[in-house]
């Protein structure tokens, strides 16, 4: 399932990079580019959201 | 005026008051506006001494997360000389297992704001039916600063420094005699005697006079449900700092530096159907906003989007607006009474001769249950606000292992009520059994709230000075 979520955010990381072409090497990429190249699992989670059924 | 210990010598005073924090000299200066002398014995010296700072020196059992030597100051002004400053009056709700109502000290609140130069001002917003923001205070006054040359002119005030008292000898359950060292060799004579040593030293010297004297009752629970502040980072979250900034706007906290946590900080509490509905204790959460150089929101980012990919888009969105920010949580709540939470008397001595503290503290579940409800309140007011989202740090769903960051809010441990099977003092912080001995302080709150205590016990202790004036002027 988390393998699912992964795609998920390569996708949006993806269609991030698509949206912002003109600042493709500005601070926001590096700053991402960090974000979502770690490991997303809910294992690495180490806070207790709360959160809406439209954020999972 | 300043008085020299051995000038003391068979002495008689009106009122002796043991303590020169603002319990203290809040109750003398009370007195001397009506007319009525005290002295007090302080043991401390004008500025901090090593000597007796080492009285405060003692064991401590459990969850307690500070040594008890440093989370108080012995000397003149007491632990105002190291204090933050913040102030609050308690809640109505909080006084729900006090024999007195908020009725009772408000006539006081003016007075005692007066006396710590800050506004009469504790604004409230209800932000839903189930939180409010609230408003603090914040006092820069130092009693040794403010009163240390006033007191040494007056007329009606004595002081007597690095000087505290060692034994009570009472007739018909009334203190008449005030022993300064074990040899009896400096005796006093008083017609009151007031407690105001802080709220550890008054249930040990309580216990301590208790071992050494039959008139006091061996039912009446002192050193029992001792309780302190827990404070600390409790939750974490991302948010659009636009939209968080329009809703919880108020008009007494404007965002700016408050408290200088963080850039931006809000403070919430529960409102009482929150309290009532959840079965959870008072409580203050701090929100404080992090810039996107902080690395709070980077850290906080990849915590979220393990667990919720969907809201990627979105913080991408609105970081490309320059308006995500990082939110840490940090609260400051209330411990439930617990009998089995006390102050007992060590094996080893103080210099004086006097036992040494022993403290056994543990949290309840109740307690980290109020900090994990209060995270859930305040993360589905965001979620229902599409305010950010927020959560709860490991630190609060282990109980165990959880340590407070704070331990300087000293509760309890003479409770006021009255029963004297669950309390120690009358409604008017007089020991229960016994005819003029009166406890000052925050030893005497039944319960804590959330607030800062040191405001409710500037308004108790005029009120004390009220009663005692009315007292004397009876006799
Ligand atoms: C680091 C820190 C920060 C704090 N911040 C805040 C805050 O922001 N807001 C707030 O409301 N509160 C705060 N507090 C708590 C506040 O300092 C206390 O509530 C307040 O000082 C208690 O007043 P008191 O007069 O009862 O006791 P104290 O101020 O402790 O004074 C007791 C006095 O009694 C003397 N004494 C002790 N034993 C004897 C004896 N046997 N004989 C004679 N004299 C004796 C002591 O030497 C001392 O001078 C803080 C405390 C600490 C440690």
């Amino acid at each position: 399932m988390y393998k699912k979520l992964l795609n998920v955010n390569r996708r949006n990381f993806n269609k991030f990079i698509s949206l912002s072409l003109a600042s493709i090497f500005s601070f926001n990429i590096l700053f991402f580019k960090e974000i979502f190249s770690k490991s997303l699992s809910k294992k690495n989670s180490k806070i207790k959201w709360v959160l809406s059924e439209k954020d999972i | 005026m300043i008085i020299k210990k051995e000038y003391l010598l068979n002495k008689n005073y009106e009122i002796i008051i043991c303590g020169s924090g603002p319990a203290g000299i809040t109750l003398a200066l009370e007195l001397e506006k009506q007319n009525i002398s005290c002295l007090i014995l302080e043991a401390g010296d004008e500025f901090y001494s090593d000597k007796a700072q080492s009285r405060y020196e003692g064991e401590v059992v459990g969850n307690f997360p500070n040594d008890i030597s440093i989370t108080r100051l012995s000397q003149f002004g007491g632990t105002t000389g190291h204090w933050g400053g913040t102030c609050r009056p308690l809640d109505s709700y909080d006084f729900k297992d006090w024999p007195i109502n908020e009725e009772d000290i408000e006539p006081y609140l003016n007075k005692s704001c007066e006396i710590l130069e800050i506004p009469k001002s504790f604004g409230e917003k209800n932000i839903s039916d189930r939180l409010k923001i609230i408003e603090f205070q914040e006092s820069d006054v130092r009693f040794h600063e403010k009163y240390f040359e006033y007191i040494k002119k007056s007329k009606l005030i004595d002081i007597c420094l690095n000087c505290s008292i060692f034994n009570i000898k009472a007739k018909n359950n009334s203190i008449n005699e005030i022993l300064l060292d074990p040899e009896n060799k400096l005796i006093l004579k008083t017609n009151f005697l007031v407690l105001a040593c802080g709220g550890i030293e008054n249930s040990r010297l309580l216990l301590w006079f208790r071992e050494k004297n039959k008139f006091i009752s061996s039912s009446l629970p002192i050193g029992n449900y001792w309780m302190e502040h827990p404070f600390k980072k409790i939750g974490s979250g991302i948010g659009n700092f636009n939209l968080i900034r329009n809703n919880l706007k108020n008009d007494f906290e404007k965002f700016e530096n408050f408290r200088n946590w963080g850039n931006f900080t809000v403070s919430i509490s529960p409102t009482k159907k929150t309290i009532d509905e959840k079965n959870i204790l008072n409580s203050a959460i701090f929100l404080t906003l992090h810039d996107r150089d902080n690395d709070t929101l980077k850290n906080n980012i990849k915590d979220l989007l393990c667990v919720a990919p969907n809201l990627s888009n979105k913080i991408v969105k609105l970081f490309n607006k320059n308006l995500l920010c990082g939110i840490s949580i940090s609260s400051s709540w209330e411990q439930d009474a617990n009998i089995n939470n006390k102050i007992t008397l060590s094996n080893s001595k103080d210099s004086t001769g006097i036992p040494k503290t022993k403290l056994e503290y543990y949290l309840s579940e109740k307690t980290l249950k109020t900090a994990k409800e209060m995270i859930n309140e305040v993360g589905l007011y965001f979620v229902d606000n599409d305010l950010g989202r927020i959560g709860g740090d490991q630190t609060i769903y282990d109980l165990k292992n959880f340590i407070s960051d704070a331990g300087y809010h000293h509760i309890g441990g003479t409770r006021m009520g009255e029963n004297k099977y669950s309390s120690v003092v009358d409604k008017n912080l007089k020991v229960h059994g016994v005819e003029n001995l009166f406890v000052c302080g925050s030893s005497t709150f039944p319960s804590g709230g959330h607030a800062n205590p040191t405001l409710s016990i500037i308004q108790l202790s005029l009120r004390l000075a009220n009663h005692l004036a009315k007292k004397i002027n009876i006799l």
